[in-house]
Order: C-alpha cells, then structure tokens, then sequence
C-alpha cells in the first residue's frame, strides 16, 4: 500500500537544543485513519506542523502525498486539510463568513461541502464563532479541512477541549467524511478510549520518537498484559494500574504458550509510553 | 463555488471593524472641525491687508488691531488644537491598524486556520492589506485636506499649493506619512507576533523615521537654498546672507572681516552696511518637494511591505 504520509529520519530540534523529534520513521498507508498518541512533549504536535509545513525539519525529511511540505508549502497545502490545536476561528466572523473565507483563501475549497456538513450538525452558519460552544468551534474547523477535499487530514488534538458528547459527534463526522472521501487522516489525541473506535492504527511518539506503529488491531493481538514487574526480553515496559499494582505490557508469544491476559489499546499506549520514558529518566539521571 | 471578489475585502474590514469605525469617525470629526473653525477664522475678516499693516508697524485699516486679537484668539484656541487632531489621529490610527493587520492574527492564532487553508500565504497578505491601505490613505488624505485648509485660513494669504509650512503634516504627505507608519506597524506586528508589545516598538521606529526622514531632507532643502529675490508668504527661509562687492555671499561668521563694526554701541542701528538677501527655498516649488517625501516614503512603504511578505512566508504561525 503506498503511504500518504512518509517520514524517514525525521528531527526537530528547536532553540536550547531540546530535540521534539528525533530520528522519526513514519509510514501513514492511504486511506487509514492514524492515532498519534504520546505524552506532552512528546512531539505530536511538531509531526503535524511540520506536515502542514509551520515547521522545518532539522534533520530528514517528512513527504506529505508524495510533496515535502518544507521545500514546497503551497503544493503541500493543497494536500492538506489541517485542523489546529485550538479552533482559531475569528472571533468577529460568523460560521458562514469562515466558509467565504476559505473560499477565497483557496482555489477549489468546496464551500457548498463545508456547509453541508455543519448544516448536518444544526450548526447556525450566521452565529458569530465567539458565540458557539467549543465543539461547534471544533466542528467548524473541522468542516473547513473536510471543505478542502484533500486527500491528507491533519488533525491536532482537536478533542482536547471537548465533553465525551462532542467528542464522539467530532469523531463521527470525521470517519464518516474519510470514508466517503477515500481521505487519509493523521488525529493527535490523549484520549484512547475514542480513537480505538475511530482509527485503524496507532501511531505512539514518546520523548520525540517513534515508539509503536501498527494497526489498532496487531497493537493489541501483539500485546499480553501480567501482573507485576515482569523482567525479559519481551517486557516491553511497566506501569501502575488503577488499582496501585503494577502490571507490565509483554509482547504476545508467537508460541502457544500464553501468559497474563489480554491488553487493552490503553495498557498498550500505556506500555510503551512507560518504556519510552525509562531511557529518558536513564538521560536525565546521567 | 466561486467566491466574489470583494469578500475579502469586507472581511478584512470586518476584522478591523472598531479600529475603522473609531478613526474614520475621528477623520470625519476632525474635517469638520477644521472646516468649521476656517470658516470661522475667514468670518473674522483679518485678511492679507490688516496682515501686512501690522506687521509693518504703521497706521493699520480699521478695526485691523480688533480682528487680530480675535482672530489669533481663535488660532490659539481653536486651530491650535484641531491641528494636533488632524496629524495625531492618522498616525496612531495607522499604528494601531498597522500593528493588528498581522500581529494580531498571529497573537490569536487565527493565522493557524488561515495559512492552512491557503497555498499562498501572500494572498491572504494581499487580501489583508489592501483594504486597510485604502482606509488609511482615506483617512490620511481626508486630515490632509483638512489641514490644507487650515492652514490657508490660519496664514492669511498663504496659498497651501505654493508654501513649504507645516510639510508633512498636511495635504498628500500627510496620507503618505500615515501608509509609511502603517507599513511599519505591519511589519514589526509580523515580526513580534504580539500585538502590544509591536505596538511599543512600532510605535517608537516610527517616530524615529518620520523625524531621521524629516531631518535629512530638511538637510537637502537646505543644500538646494538659493537667494530669494521676492519674498513670498509660503517661502522657506534658511539664512540670511550679505553680498560682498564681487558678488560673493558671506554670513554673519565672516561679515566683521569685509563690513567692520562701528565702533560705537548707537551706530550697529546702521550695520552691516552690505546689501542682505535671504537664502531659502521659494513656495512655489511645494509640489516638487512634496513628491518628493512622497517617494521616500513610498520607498520606505514597499521596503516595509517587502519585508512583511518576507516574515509571513518562513515564520510559524504562532
């Protein structure tokens, strides 16, 4: 399957020398729906920047269908329906000026799209962005990168503001309009329990690398849960439970012999998260 | 769908909606009231006549000592103030437009949204500019006219057209000021990303041009002085000179060696004896001089917008 988001050897680094990514490969297929998981920090938000061309890569380099947002912003931008951290809507326009405007911000925003899509939400087009709610304000940037038709969307954290309600409408509407457009999607977020039913891989940064890649599906066949602080080469790492004990995420066996149980896409997150951190805390101690 | 092509521009409008709205009302306030206190100053009836007689001293028209007093009444009290109306109100309305246009899509974030949707970041510089250009020079040109007008009712038999008073601060140049202020409002907001901040700085790069503009071309004026034979109202007078037998002019620095002093306090009353000329520049040439600000800041403008364009094409949009 030929990829729709390709980083190799991706890096970051800004002032002070702090690296937010480093040495990232990356591989988005067509027509998936990607979640990009990871603490803060962790370099999410610099993926997707960079893919809308607001960050220029360090070091490597990161094609977004095939064009390097850097070296050529314009023909990425034309790739790319991008929904930002905080809405940034302006405040003094309404819902249907932010459809002109992007109308005349770019050569065939399909206006009549966008419109439709909030139209579907009973969303008030004449109402002033200052007046929705922060996930009518979500909702309309949204329908503004599907108002693009590009064939990449990058999305982030467009949950972060928003109650479990508008979250699962957000999340709706978006694998609804990836379906119907054969889009490819790249959704920062924290929150593992919504993504599992939108996305169809998982994407974890920790720390500014890369700490698992695969679909939601082999993310968690991949993965056992066992009590306690396990210690092998198949422990991937360890981390507390709800309940104060400390559970560890092993890889499956290949082999019959199964131990522990069945890992969650939270414990998998949480896992490898919690081994991504192990180094760092080795660094820092250093 | 297509968009219509004055979308943008009523967007942009839409954005600067208070800004626009305060100093347009400003504008207009302050064309009235110029216009209301020439009309004012011209009821008196303290015209070019009673002007000269009281300079020279001598028996004056009649009534000319009662029109004087009321009407420099009113051009302390009134004018005086209309005046500082009419230069401040374009400076700091392009200031505060200038730093917005950028600075403040940055400092709230919309330039996220807005440089996502568009492959050409200059487009949406263009389509945020031009409308607040327009308002700018409107709003310069309509206090520009104003002081023109002003100045003709408060300088009795000056014709504005052909004097060198007040340059920069009436008339084109006025509108040309405000565009230059305004570009470096544009650029330091792109540069700071941060409104107020940028307002500070802006604000203090301005005032340093226009003066620094103001000072070298007051020195240009001066190195392009000639003797002006017939003195007229709207002159710029530099120096004044003393014509030495040969033709040669010196100053008062060498007088002293070519037309020595009298030796006695009661007879400098008749010194220097040599003929004295004036150096300066003639009002008739107030069009050239005028183009001539103009162009620089109309170079200083597109140095600034240049700039601009820069900044918004490699930075992060906050």
């Amino acid at each position: 399957m030929d990829q729709a988001i390709e980083a190799i050897g991706l890096g970051k680094r800004y002032r002070r020398r702090r690296w937010a990514l480093r040495d990232v490969d990356v591989a988005v297929p067509r027509g998936s729906i990607t979640a990009l998981v990871g603490p803060n920090g962790a370099g999410k938000s610099t993926l997707i920047k960079a893919g809308v061309g607001f960050e220029r890569p360090t070091a490597g380099r990161l094609l977004v269908d095939g064009v390097d947002p850097w070296r050529d912003r314009g023909a990425a931008i034309a790739k790319v329906g991008y929904v930002p951290q905080s809405p940034s809507l302006y405040r003094e326009l309404t819902v249907n000026d932010h459809v002109r405007l992007a109308a005349t911000l770019r050569p065939g925003f399909d206006a009549h799209h966008a419109r439709r899509r909030l139209e579907e939400l009973s969303l008030p087009l004449d109402s002033r962005a200052d007046e929705l709610s922060g996930g009518q304000q979500a909702q309309v940037g949204l329908a503004l990168a599907l108002g693009t038709r590009a064939p990449v969307l990058l999305l982030d954290e467009p949950l972060a503001s928003l109650d479990p309600l508008a979250r699962r409408e957000f999340l709706h509407v978006l694998v609804e309009a990836v379906r119907e457009d054969g889009a490819t999607a790249l959704l920062s977020s924290h929150v593992i329990t919504d993504i599992e039913q939108a996305c169809d891989r998982l994407l974890v940064l920790g720390g500014g690398r890369k700490l698992l890649d695969l679909s939601i599906a082999e993310s968690i066949a991949a993965h056992r849960i066992v009590a306690a602080r396990a210690a092998g080469d198949d422990v991937v790492g360890s981390f507390m439970d709800v309940d104060g004990a400390t559970v560890s995420l092993v890889r499956a066996p290949t082999t019959s012999l199964v131990r522990g149980r069945a890992a969650t896409l939270e414990e998998v997150v949480l896992g490898h998260l919690a081994a991504g951190r192990a180094p760092r805390l080795l660094e820092l101690a250093a | 769908m297509t968009a219509m092509p004055f979308q943008p521009i009523g967007h942009t409008l839409r954005l600067h909606r208070f800004e626009t709205v305060a100093f347009g009302l400003l504008a207009v306030l302050g064309v009235i009231l110029a216009f209301l206190v020439a009309a004012r100053l011209d009821a008196v009836g303290y015209g070019v006549e009673c002007v000269l007689a009281m300079r020279e001293g001598g028996a004056s028209p009649r009534g000319c000592e009662l029109k004087a007093n009321e009407f420099y009444d009113i051009v302390s009290r009134e004018a005086g103030l209309v005046s500082a109306l009419l230069t401040f109100v374009p400076f700091v309305s392009a200031l505060l437009i200038g730093v917005a246009v950028v600075g403040r899509e940055i400092e709230r974030g919309t330039t996220r949204l807005a440089w996502a949707l568009t492959p050409s970041r200059l487009r949406w510089l263009a389509h945020r500019l031009a409308p607040v250009l327009v308002v700018v020079a409107v709003i310069g040109l309509l206090m520009g006219v104003a002081a023109d007008r002003l100045l003709a009712a408060t300088e009795p038999g000056m014709d504005p057209a052909n004097a060198l008073a007040q340059l920069g601060q009436r008339g084109p140049v006025l509108a040309a000021r405000a565009i230059f202020v305004m570009s470096i409002g544009v650029v330091v907001g792109a540069v700071m990303g941060r409104a107020l901040p940028a307002l500070v700085v802006a604000t203090v790069i301005a005032v340093v041009g226009i003066a620094g503009g103001s000072q070298v071309h007051d020195g240009i004026l001066r190195s392009e002085a000639t003797v002006i034979e017939q003195a007229g109202p709207g002159d710029r007078y530099f120096d004044q000179l003393f014509v030495l037998p040969g033709g040669r002019l010196v100053g008062w620095d060498e007088i002293e060696q070519h037309d020595p002093p009298p030796a006695t306090f009661e007879d400098t009353t008749v010194w220097p004896t040599l003929p004295q000329v004036t150096l300066g520049i003639s009002g008739t040439r107030y069009g050239d001089v005028q183009l001539r600000e103009i162009g620089a800041l109309a170079g200083g403008t597109l140095v600034a917008l240049l700039l601009t364009a820069l900044v918004v094409q490699r930075r992060r949009p906050g």
